[in-house]
């Protein structure tokens, strides 16, 4: 892997203080040269090399590589569990894990995350705790703090403990996605000798490394914003043109009737005129003058008869408007009324109930407070009380009560049945009245216009009759005018409500542009990123195939049997020869292979990070663990490279023909600092320790 | 927030497409990207974004076209 020192970043020192199995303060310092890029920490199986794996973990995200569960808890957490179980009532005890990380210009952060338990109670019950992720005495509680010492955007070194702005920053340089790159588990490389466990690791860290959980994130919520925005514009979508079609009918019924009543006044206005004429005609002689004269004077009473009978008919229909609704509540109203009356009997109306409670003490005697202190006569605090009594009789509350019962007496005053009947009645008396008189007139107009018709005029023409029928043709025609003039009215009420309705529409639809505008583009968004994606897919198994294929090339055992390595579309990871064959391998290729795999998928990611390794040579023996030793000797240059290995595989060889690991990686000069880990009676505590490593091989 | 694999970036971009489709893009990759904004609610923020592009007639008719 030739990376640049330019973008290393490494973490230069670890300190860990009561933490796992390591009681006090412990201090590893860790390689940043270029050449000499091993460190090594040496540890028989169980002694604590994943914990401190494990705690770089926990440090640098603040959550835990395995999680735990109460169901899967032991006593074993972040904070020593020998120092947490001897802690007595009012005792605290502090865990703590800082690493200071480092990039080309030096230290860029001291990132510290620690733990204080404190005691605050004897018992022997046990909880689950979430944060030391351990099963602990319940009379404990931990608190968690993180703090990260950086420069500021002024360039001044501050104190960070901000969790979310700690967690950014880490999160740029080591994102947690894709942290099994270089916190490697050996573990896993046991998977790519089973061709499906291979393909799962091979699926996800492809997914992770592209970052492509969050494209599809990207296509699924373009997706529902889009449905979302269909959704919205459905409940409210009528078609603007539907409503300027009525508009337009309603316009033109409108238009059609004015020019019926326009046409209607003109025939209206011929027919006066005529019968003007007429009059005149008969006016013309003294007896027709003289009943002309009588004619007029009556009509002109049967015109205001005629509009008194209108003006009693309108106010009997808003009589009956008035009168109904009120007469429909009424019964409501009248058991309200009663439940109101009922409450303020028994004082449960509030501001009752408070100046019931003022009266009752102004009326005590001695004069008393309900807190049961007694009072003089001209005590001052009396007169106070009053001032609040009148307050209350005043306030909101019993305004609004009042007002409100006031109301309801009106309205049932009103809508007493007999009252409204008798209202109806004189109303109906009323209209009666005035249309008898009408008709009495009526009458006589009818014996005035007979008396026209013996006039004998010059012309021999019967005016009297023509008077009759203009006369019958005008109030047919006014009649007419009436009627098409209610309609028009209605029309016009019609046509303004379109008109309303339509504009509403034309200022949603305006919304709707860009709603609809907002659906074509997520649509195209979706579209183009589903594209997209199944190329990427492709793409990066073929990056990651190429260089995994470069790494296992360069270093596989009897490497000189394969050709290329290939990542089939369901991700089965394959060494073949130059014809193509896949060829089977032994355990030793298999796990350079995944070795290679997570040197293949650094390349990719473009990070430079450090790589721990925890147990690199998990279950390898005998001539596979040479082989493997031998990649690890000879890779990985300008890698910051941590190997957590068990002291048997390191310094000795095993039956099967392995040699120790550190044969390979020492005299390669790879080496900058050996460490190992040993056990520690610390404060009689016992735990573990880590020192350096300096035994010759 | 995570980082944005460079692959993915260059696949969303495209001289031939119309730039305000790889604006959207990654504007929307931010907002998946980042915890702190998805709690600020994913429809909102799409519409925020889409919001901005709608009167853009020109980049509205390409879409139209492209899901056709």
């Amino acid at each position: 892997m030739n990376m640049s020192s330019e973008e290393r970043i490494l973490i230069k020192n670890i300190a860990i203080k009561n933490c796992g199995n390591y009681y006090g303060e412990h201090n590893i310092e860790l390689s940043d040269s270029l050449d000499k890029n091993f460190t090594v920490i040496i540890g028989i199986s169980g002694m604590g090399k994943s914990t401190i794996f494990k705690l770089i973990y926990w440090c640098l995200y603040g959550t835990h590589y395995d999680p735990k569960t109460e169901d899967t808890s032991s006593d074993q957490g972040i904070i020593n569990s020998t120092l947490l179980k001897s802690l007595e009532s009012g005792q605290r005890a502090v865990a703590s894990v800082t690493l200071d990380i480092h990039d080309k210009k030096g230290e860029k952060y001291v990132l510290s995350r620690t733990l204080t338990a404190t005691n605050h109670r004897e018992t022997n019950a046990k909880k689950f705790d979430e944060t030391n992720n351990s099963r602990i005495n319940s009379g404990i509680q931990i608190e968690s703090e993180s703090k990260m010492k950086m420069k500021d955007d002024d360039g001044n070194i501050v104190n960070q403990k901000d969790i979310r702005l700690i967690k950014n920053s880490i999160s740029k340089l080591f994102p947690e996605n894709l942290s099994d790159f270089f916190l490697f588990d050996g573990e896993k490389l046991v998977d790519f000798r089973n061709k499906s466990n291979a393909a799962e690791l091979i699926k996800k860290g492809i997914e992770k490394i592209s970052g492509l959980p969050i494209v599809d994130e990207l296509i699924s919520n373009s997706k529902k914003t889009k449905n979302s925005i269909i959704k919205h514009i459905a409940d409210k979508d009528v078609d603007s043109s539907i409503l300027a079609k009525e508009l337009q009918n309603f316009e033109d019924d409108y238009d059609e009737k004015t020019d019926i009543i326009n046409s209607k006044k003109s025939e209206l206005k011929k027919y006066l005129s005529t019968y003007d004429n007429i009059v005149k005609k008969i006016e013309s002689t003294k007896s027709g003058k003289n009943l002309q004269s009588k004619i007029s004077t009556l009509e002109k009473n049967s015109k205001t008869l005629t509009k008194e009978i209108q003006r009693t008919e309108s106010k009997m229909k808003d009589f009956m408007f008035d009168a109904i609704p009120e007469s429909l509540i009424r019964e409501t109203l009248e058991k309200s009324e009663e439940i109101f009356a009922k409450l303020e009997d028994e004082d449960k109306i509030p501001p009752s109930i408070s100046r019931g409670a003022i009266d009752k003490i102004l009326a005590s005697d001695p004069l008393r407070c309900i807190c049961g202190r007694d009072f003089d006569k001209d005590d001052s605090a009396w007169t106070k009380l009053d001032e609040i009594k009148k307050i209350i009789i005043d306030d909101d509350i019993s305004q609004g009560i009042t007002q409100g019962r006031g109301l309801i007496s009106q309205i049932l005053d009103r809508s007493i049945p007999k009252k409204i009947n008798d209202a109806y009645d004189e109303f109906v008396e009323n209209a009666k009245h005035s249309r008898d008189q009408k008709q009495k007139i009526l009458a006589e107009l009818d014996e005035f216009n007979e008396e026209i018709k013996s006039i004998e005029f010059e012309n021999d023409e019967d005016y009297g009759q023509q008077k009759k029928d203009y006369w019958e043709k005008i109030s047919l025609c006014q009649g007419e005018i009436t009627s098409l003039t209610e309609e028009w009215e209605d029309l016009e009420i019609k046509k303004s409500g379109a008109e309303s309705r339509l504009n509403k529409r034309i200022e949603h639809e305006k919304v709707d542009t860009v709603e609809r505008n907002k659906i074509t583009i997520i649509s195209a968004v979706e579209q183009f990123a589903a594209q997209k994606r199944s190329e990427i897919i492709d793409v990066l198994r073929d990056k990651t195939e190429e260089s995994t294929s470069k790494y296992f090339l360069e270093s596989a055992p009897q490497k000189e049997i394969f050709d290329h390595v290939k990542i089939s579309s369901k991700y089965d990871i394959t060494a073949c020869d130059a014809d193509g064959d896949v060829q089977e391998l032994s355990k030793g290729q298999s796990h350079v292979l995944g070795l290679s795999y997570v040197s293949g998928c650094r390349q990719i990611t473009n990070i430079n990070t450090f790589l721990f390794i925890d147990s690199p040579l998990h279950n390898i023996s005998g001539e596979s663990r040479n082989e493997i030793s031998q990649v690890l000797a000879k890779n990985l240059p300008g890698v910051q490279v941590v190997l957590f290995v068990t002291d048997s595989e390191y310094l000795q060889g095993d039956p099967q023909g392995a040699k120790p690991v550190r044969s390979y990686v020492n005299p390669s000069n790879k080496v900058w600092r050996e460490y190992q880990i040993i056990d520690n009676n610390d404060d009689g505590i016992r735990g573990k320790a880590i020192e350096e490593f300096k035994r010759d091989v | 927030m995570v980082k944005i694999n460079k692959i993915i970036s260059d696949h969303f971009s495209d001289d031939n497409n119309p730039p305000e489709l790889e604006k959207i893009l990654n504007e929307l990759l931010e907002i998946e990207s980042s915890d702190s904004m998805k709690k600020a609610g994913m429809d909102k923020l799409y519409d925020i974004i889409l919001k901005k592009y709608a009167n853009n007639e020109k980049f509205v008719n390409w879409c139209d076209e492209y899901v056709k």
